[in-house]
This record gives structure tokens, sequence and C-alpha cells, in this order.
């Protein structure tokens, strides 16, 4: 077994972990905007540690370049879905994204 | 079988914990985790193209990644506005 395979064997069950560890965060926590915490290292920490792995296996070859492609659509498109999951969520429950007069900012 | 392959079928549970939510929660919650099972689903081609030694498969979880993100903005369009 070469070092490659047990960097990229790490890697992997690393990604794995950490998205399944994501999953449990989503499932136990109370209300949306906490949930919404939980998607971040599942949608880029675990997609980086399994492209690195892919990396690590095959170098940049067909394969090593697809993979990091797939984490930069990943950690591109996340932080925007997130937010505006977070958006709807919040016109949902109170009618407008923008703070009520009465609310003070503080408290958001 | 190989590690890919392994990683490929320790993932399936994070399928049911978004399934519980879909379940379980809100509208705008279920959304949340049709997102995250987009992604999981993503993370899932991807192991089994490499498992299997088929580059071009990584195309299936590129596109996925994607479109995971047009549908789930086209959702919570929809819960924006009109649902």
């Amino acid at each position: 077994m070469t070092w490659q395979q047990i960097a990229a064997g790490a890697l992997v069950l690393a990604g794995v972990g950490i998205a399944l560890a994501s999953c449990l965060g989503v499932l136990v926590m109370d209300d949306i905007y906490q949930r919404l915490h939980y998607v971040g290292p599942a949608a880029l920490l675990a997609p980086l540690a399994i492209a690195a792995g892919v990396v690590v296996d095959e170098a940049l070859s067909t394969a090593g370049i697809k993979a990091l492609l797939i984490f930069a659509v990943l950690a591109g498109t996340a932080p925007i879905l997130t937010h505006a999951t977070a958006r709807t969520a919040r016109i949902r429950s109170s009618g407008r994204w923008q703070p009520r007069p009465d609310e003070p900012i503080e408290d958001l | 079988m190989n590690i890919w392959l392994v990683g490929a079928v320790a993932l399936l549970p994070g399928f049911v914990a978004c399934g519980v939510l879909l379940w379980r929660a809100t509208i705008v919650d279920a959304v949340l985790a049709l997102d995250l099972a987009g992604v999981l689903a993503t993370l899932e081609l991807a192991l089994l193209a490499e498992g299997f030694h088929r580059a071009p498969f990584f195309d299936l979880a590129l596109v996925l990644a994607v479109l995971t993100f047009a549908g789930g903005l086209v959702f919570l369009r929809f819960l924006e506005r009109w649902l």
C-alpha cells in the first residue's frame, strides 16, 4: 500500500465523516436558522476533502480536475443557497426580510 | 471493494437524516434538507466515479452540483412569493 492510497483513504473518510456529522447537526437543531449553519461543512469541507483525495490518488488527471471543479461549484453555490434559504425563512415568518422599526437589530 | 466505495456506502445514512427532516419539519426546512441531499448525492456520484475508475462519470456529479443550486433557488423563490 502506497502513501497516496493511505492519504487518499484518510481524506475520503474525513470527507464522509464531515458530511455525516453535518447531517446529524441538521437533524438535531431546533430551527431553520440554526440548521443552516450545518449545511456549510457538508457543502464546503466534505467536497474539499474528497476532491483532495482524488487529486492525491490520480494527480491532475481528468478525474482530478473534475473533482476540483465539483468542489469549486459547490463552494461557490452553497453560500448563496444558504443565504437565500435564510431570507425565505425570514420572509415567510415575518412578511419581509428587512428589520421592522420596532425590532432592534441587536436582537437579530 | 476499495476505500472510495466504502466511503460511498458510508455516506448513505446521511440521506436518511435528510428524509427524516423532509418528513418532520416545515417546508423551508424541507428545502434545506433537499439542498443537503443534493450535496450528498453529488459527493456520492464523485465517490462512485472514482471507486469504479470511470472519470467520465464525474460529469454527472458536476451537473448535479449545478442543478442542486438552480433547483434550490427556484423552490426558494416560489416559497418567498407565491406559496
